[in-house]
């Protein structure tokens, strides 16, 4: 029975960082071969309509054109909407091409904005608690308020595409993908006669994810098709614009909430109205409020609805639906313990569900200084500091997983999972666990992912890479160990169970005799010996584990500019044992830059009459930089129950937005309750009549 | 006349003439050498994943400048040295920044990461701050200010800068033959390059690097359909949007003199191809102030390449340099075949986009007025992020004080109006009045008055005004100690 329990807690370099410091890693957009072709979509640029005409003929006498496939009159819904596709040899003929094409448009008014559009129908604050202290009696405190959060786009530095070349009989694809084993699946029926076997994967290096790039997706489909039909290589990779309009997004929300709390600061329970803000076609990651087992909420009424907007579907986004969630449940959360005059940490330890979160939120409080804190808007001068805080947890989805140990007579070692590493240090996972497994060094043992022809693994989302991988590994170690130990005791004719092994050596308790490593696999009988291993739920070793962690933000307003400066992100995360202690920071230091980016930069901006992006770039669509970076202190909490590895990706970035929220609201002593928090928004709350001056 | 392209990459020399010639620096590292460590992200100078070094000869040396070479043209690096992510390497031994990053967890996907290695190999090098102690944590956030990593890295990124030992770094003049560059590209940078092409479709394209002002207008003169190329950090940007398609080219890169700054009688010059990175060395000392808002245009790669006169040429209303310019009473120095003239600064901007910029002409030279005697100066560039982003209002202040009163005020606002401008009514306001909050607080109800901002993606009119008026009272705040030593 594999275990999930590994404390190896080391601090090396990633093992294939050498490539990408010195750029020789290729990724899928990387991928240029003689012969190779260019597709590109035609695409719809608006929020509402269709094309009425494309010059076709013009665009196919371009030089170096190959195909052109314009549809007139498909109504589209979205800007970026895909209307077409054109071939060509070089990617400056598609764009000759598409200014030949001199598409012409008609288009409506479309929905790009639910405020603008007045689309909300849903409670709003009325002041009026009748009917929720008539509920609950002991109600001394009621708040209510209404949230709400923007449309942020994946911005994965390397654009979503394939290269797939079709040799006639084999088919061999170079992907940016985040689940290899399901592109795979994807790809092999749309290949023509090939069959699977024949249809080879690789995604070595993929330049982020994020819960955008599962399966095939449209640009791998494109370059399928168009390289089955014409025998040669074919390179779709989206343009920046293209990566906002239609590789995924997370969607906005809109969030009502009434909540009441007694004179002790226990909460009661109350109203909840959620609205996912989301793409015409639905779908992809709506908001998660209440966030269960963040808080005891009591008693929670709650209804959901959606706004659907003029815009392309949302995509799973790293912890889907959880940071809107927690943006306002711990806005509210704040707005209750101001209500009770009560300090917010001391409010959270009371209707704390999490033994281990409220140890947390204690350590956060002395790593951040929460003593300095004022009370909101006391703090001195015309730049004020705010202190803030918000929590998060991260359920266990268990996902099966495979991996394959295979020794060859050189002694070396090759560990292989389907599974792939996008920034996460998989490939660092697979080896150190590996090397610990089988009691050999890095010079001996590589640890392998990213092929379509190793053992199946799952995709890259819901942190369940490491915790499901890390058993399937090792029990693949322990199989191959079994068959080397089978070895050495028919070389010495003893019981396998006389033959121990540890560290390289192999050892008989009763002969006392000792071979090393090399020497017994100098003698396999086959060229490779190979092991499988598997890891499937309700297994032994499965840690029982849910993430938790607390996060605490300070922040420097200007109330002249609005502007923000956060100055300190204490992280305190619990994620039991862990494989490499940097590759684990590097995830909570990310997830806290991702959120610092979400709570005061990202937001998806259409123009209101046509619908078309405004911001489809990284010259208006602002993700945070170097400068805009605090100190951030990530604290890996561990006690005695965190056994076996455990998610951390995802809630990293879950509670940041709440806790620099709530920071911003301490300094100013008035709420913006809207994300993300712009220093537009900052002057308007502090001072309403200039804004509407 | 030399026609085709001369310059090395990674110490190895390349000669382009034809189409090639009229590729992004990218496209041609990429594609023509299957240096793909170079990467393509945003295409626009935003995100420094594309960043190469670029040695230039100085004095008989290579300067090497890190730069975004998706929006750099190949003929801009006509006699420069090249130096991409692969080649930093040392007979096989790594680079101390690659190996720093490699010890410090700097790089989780990698796709930014050859960006991140070039632009902080390029801090070790005399275009940077080539000096004895390691980099500051708050140095690498601004040097750094040119690259995004979405993973993100940064806290691990600046810990292996500042873990660097200058003093083991091997500059770019031991790790490749400088002598044998020098010698070359000195002979090559005195040739003028004319290069003729057709594209696939039959398009005629012209470039011509001339060697003088004098040809350079000229050749400007001949056709309306002329763009000139001095940085190419907005041109570049537009032409990978597919807004324009420059087909007939004069590029600057090669004109002689005026990318220099000298200081006489009072004055302030600035030759128009001086790159912005050179002002902000000069200005450090001789106007703090400038140099700090310097430290916030663009990133260091667009500063390395965009030049003080494509920033004033370019009339964007949210160029970041021209708000000063209003207020040193800058003149305009254009050259033409005929001769030059000055044109003060306000009568050069006309319309939104409108020049007072004849066919024949170029724009040679700027000249400042220093700061005086008991003025103050400060300059305000408000962004939604701090770094790197075109600003959503931009203003500069100068108020002369006599003691405590305002003899007079000289004040302009960009991002307010189609174009840069001054606010007489509320410069009128402040003449003679005692220099306290309360004034200030009046005169910024008086600018307010005075500009009808718009609605944009990077903020509303209402914000633009309450900043008009803020921006006022912040002033006071910001100078009130300097004030009382006057």
């Amino acid at each position: 029975m594999p275990d999930n329990n590994v404390a190896i807690e080391n601090a090396l370099p990633r093992v294939d960082v050498r490539q990408k410091v010195v750029g020789s890693a290729k990724y899928a957009a990387d991928q240029y071969r003689p012969n190779m072709v260019f597709a590109k979509f035609v695409r719809f640029p608006y929020g509402r309509g269709k094309a009425v005409s494309a010059n076709v003929e013009k665009a196919r006498r371009v030089p170096g054109v190959l195909e052109v496939d314009v549809r007139i009159d498909d109504y589209q819904e979205m800007p970026g909407g895909r209307i077409g596709h054109i071939v060509a040899e070089s990617e400056a003929a598609i764009e000759d091409a598409i200014e030949a094409l001199d598409l012409k448009f008609e288009h409506e008014r479309p929905l790009t904005d639910a405020n603008l559009e007045k689309q909300y129908n849903g409670p709003k604050p009325t002041g009026n608690h009748e009917a929720i202290r008539a509920k609950f009696k002991d109600a001394a405190v009621v708040v209510e308020a209404l949230y709400q959060t923007q449309v942020q786009t994946h911005s994965c530095l390397e654009p979503h595409g394939s290269m797939v070349d079709h040799r006639g009989d084999e088919v061999e694809a170079w992907a940016s993908t985040q689940d290899v084993t399901g592109y795979h699946d994807g790809l092999k029926g749309r290949v023509g006669n090939v069959p699977g076997s024949k249809v080879v994967v690789h995604s070595d290096y993929v330049g982020g994810g994020f819960g955008s790039k599962f399966g095939l997706r449209a640009e791998g489909s494109l370059a399928a098709q168009i390289a089955t039909k014409y025998k040669r290589p074919c390179r779709v990779v989206l343009d920046r614009d293209e990566e906002h309009l239609d590789a995924g997004n997370r969607p906005g929300s809109i969030q009502y909430m009434q909540l009441a709390a007694d004179k002790n600061g226990r909460i009661l329970g109350g109203k909840v109205h959620c609205v996912s803000v989301v793409g015409f076609q639905r779908g992809g990651g709506g908001v998660n409020n209440p966030v269960g087992g963040l808080y005891k909420w009591g008693d929670i009424e709650k209804s959901e609805d959606e706004i659907t907007l003029n815009f392309s579907i949302p995509r799973a986004f790293r912890a889907p639906g959880w940071p809107q969630g927690v943006f306002a449940v711990e806005g509210m959360m704040d707005e209750l313990a101001a209500a009770l005059g009560m300090d917010p940490v001391e409010f959270r330890q009371k209707n704390e569900t999490s033994p281990r979160r409220a140890r947390q939120l204690q350590t956060g409080a002395e790593l951040v200084g929460w003593s300095e804190r004022k009370p909101d808007g006391a703090w001195p001068g015309r730049v004020k500091r705010g202190y803030g805080v918000a929590g998060a947890l991260w359920p266990k989805w268990p996902t099966p997983c495979e991996a394959e140990c295979r020794i060859a007579r050189d002694g070396t070692v090759e560990v292989r999972s389907g599974v792939q590493d996008i920034g996460t240090g998989t490939f660092t996972v697979v080896t150190d666990v590996a090397c610990k497994a089988l009691g050999l060094d890095r010079s001996l043992v590589s640890g392998l992912v990213g092929k379509s022809f190793y053992p199946p693994g799952p995709g890259s989302g819901g942190s369940v890479v490491s915790r499901s991988l890390v058993p399937a590994v090792r029990e693949a170690c322990a199989n191959a160990l079994k068959q080397m130990v089978a070895i050495v005791a028919a070389e010495w004719k003893v019981a396998a169970a006389d033959v121990e092994y540890a560290d390289g050596v192999f050892h008989s308790k009763s002969t006392g005799r000792k071979v090393p490593w090399k020497s017994v696999c100098g003698v396999m009988k086959d060229s490779v010996l190979v092991a499988h291993g598997k890891w499937e739920r309700g297994w032994a070793g499965e840690s029982d584990g849910s993430s938790d962690c607390v996060q605490f933000a300070v922040v420097d307003v200007d109330t002249e500019t609005g502007i923000v400066r956060v100055r300190k992100i204490v992280a305190v995360h619990s994620a039991g044992e862990y494989v490499n202690r940097k590759t684990a920071e590097n995830q909570i230091c990310g997830g806290v830059t991702q959120g610092i980016s979400y709570a005061l930069f990202e937001n998806r901006i259409q123009d209101r009459q046509t619908g078309a992006m405004v911001n489809a770039d990284f010259l208006n669509y602002k993700i945070a930089g170097p400068v805009d970076i605090p100190d951030i202190v990530p604290v890996l909490d561990q006690d005695d129950s965190d056994t076996g590895v455990r998610s951390l990706g995802e809630p990293a970035t879950v509670p940041t937005s709440g806790a620099i929220g709530n920071a911003i609201a301490n300094a100013l002593g008035v709420r913006v309750r809207s994300l993300p928090i712009t220093p537009e928004k900052i002057l308007a709350a502090l001072e309403p009549k200039g804004a509407s001056a | 006349m030399r026609t085709e392209l001369c310059f090395y990459v990674n110490g190895m020399p390349h000669r382009v003439a034809g189409r090639d010639a009229f590729l992004t620096l990218s496209d041609y590292l990429r594609r023509n050498q299957n240096l793909t460590g170079t990467k393509i992200v945003c295409s626009e100078g935003d995100c420094g994943a594309c960043s190469v070094l670029v040695g230039r000869i100085h004095d008989g040396v290579l300067h090497y400048a890190a730069v975004d070479s998706c929006i750099q043209f190949l003929y801009q690096v006509d006699g420069a040295h090249v130096v991409t992510v692969e080649g930093l390497k040392k007979n096989g031994a790594l680079h101390p920044v690659q190996q720093a990053m490699i010890d410090c967890h700097g790089s989780q996907c990698g796709f930014c990461t050859p960006g991140f290695v070039t632009t902080m190999a390029s801090l070790f090098e005399n275009g940077g701050t080539r000096r004895e102690e390691p980099l500051t944590s708050a140095e690498l956030r601004d040097a750094l200010s040119g690259n995004l990593c979405r993973c993100t890295g940064y806290v691990q990124i600046i810990e292996a800068g500042c873990s660097i030992d200058p003093a083991s770094v091997p500059r770019m003049k031991n790790v490749f033959d400088e002598k044998a560059l020098v010698a070359d590209l000195a002979e090559r940078v005195r040739e003028e390059v004319r290069i003729e092409a057709r594209d696939a479709e039959g398009h005629d394209l012209v470039v011509y690097l001339p060697l003088s002002w004098e040809a350079a207008a000229r050749f400007k003169a001949e056709s309306e359909e002329t763009v000139v190329i001095a940085g190419a950090t907005d041109i570049g940007v537009q032409r990978n949007k597919g807004r324009v398609t420059p087909r007939r080219i004069l590029s600057l890169a090669r004109v002689e003199g005026d990318d220099t700054i000298s200081v006489a009688d009072g004055l302030l010059t600035i030759g128009a191809r001086t790159v912005w990175s050179a002002v902000e060395r000069a200005m450090r000392d001789l106007i703090p102030d400038y140099y700090n808002i310097l430290l916030r245009f663009g990133g260091p790669q667009i500063r390395n390449a965009g030049t003080v006169g494509g920033n004033l040429v370019n009339a964007s209303p949210i160029a970041d340099s021209i708000p000063f310019h209003f207020v040193t009473e800058t003149e305009l120095e254009l050259i033409s075949p005929s001769g030059t003239r000055r044109v003060p600064i306000e009568k050069f901007y006309l319309g939104y986009k409108k020049l007072d910029l004849k066919q024949d002409e170029l724009l040679a030279r700027v000249v400042a007025r220093l700061p005086g005697d008991g003025e103050i100066l400060k300059l305000y560039k408000v962004s939604k992020r701090k770094n790197l982003d075109i600003s959503t209002f931009t203003a500069a202040i100068a108020v002369q004080l006599d003691g405590s009163t305002v003899a007079s005020a000289r004040i302009a606002y960009g991002g307010v109006g189609p174009v840069v401008l001054r606010l007489p009514q509320t410069e009128a306001f402040l003449a003679g009045k005692p220099f306290t909050e309360e004034t200030m607080r009046a005169a910024g109800r008086t600018a307010r008055g005075e500009i009808t901002p718009i609605t944009d993606v990077r903020g509303s009119a209402a914000y633009r005004s309450q900043l008009a008026e803020n921006i006022l009272v912040r002033f006071y705040h910001d100078v009130a100690a300097q004030a009382a030593a006057v």
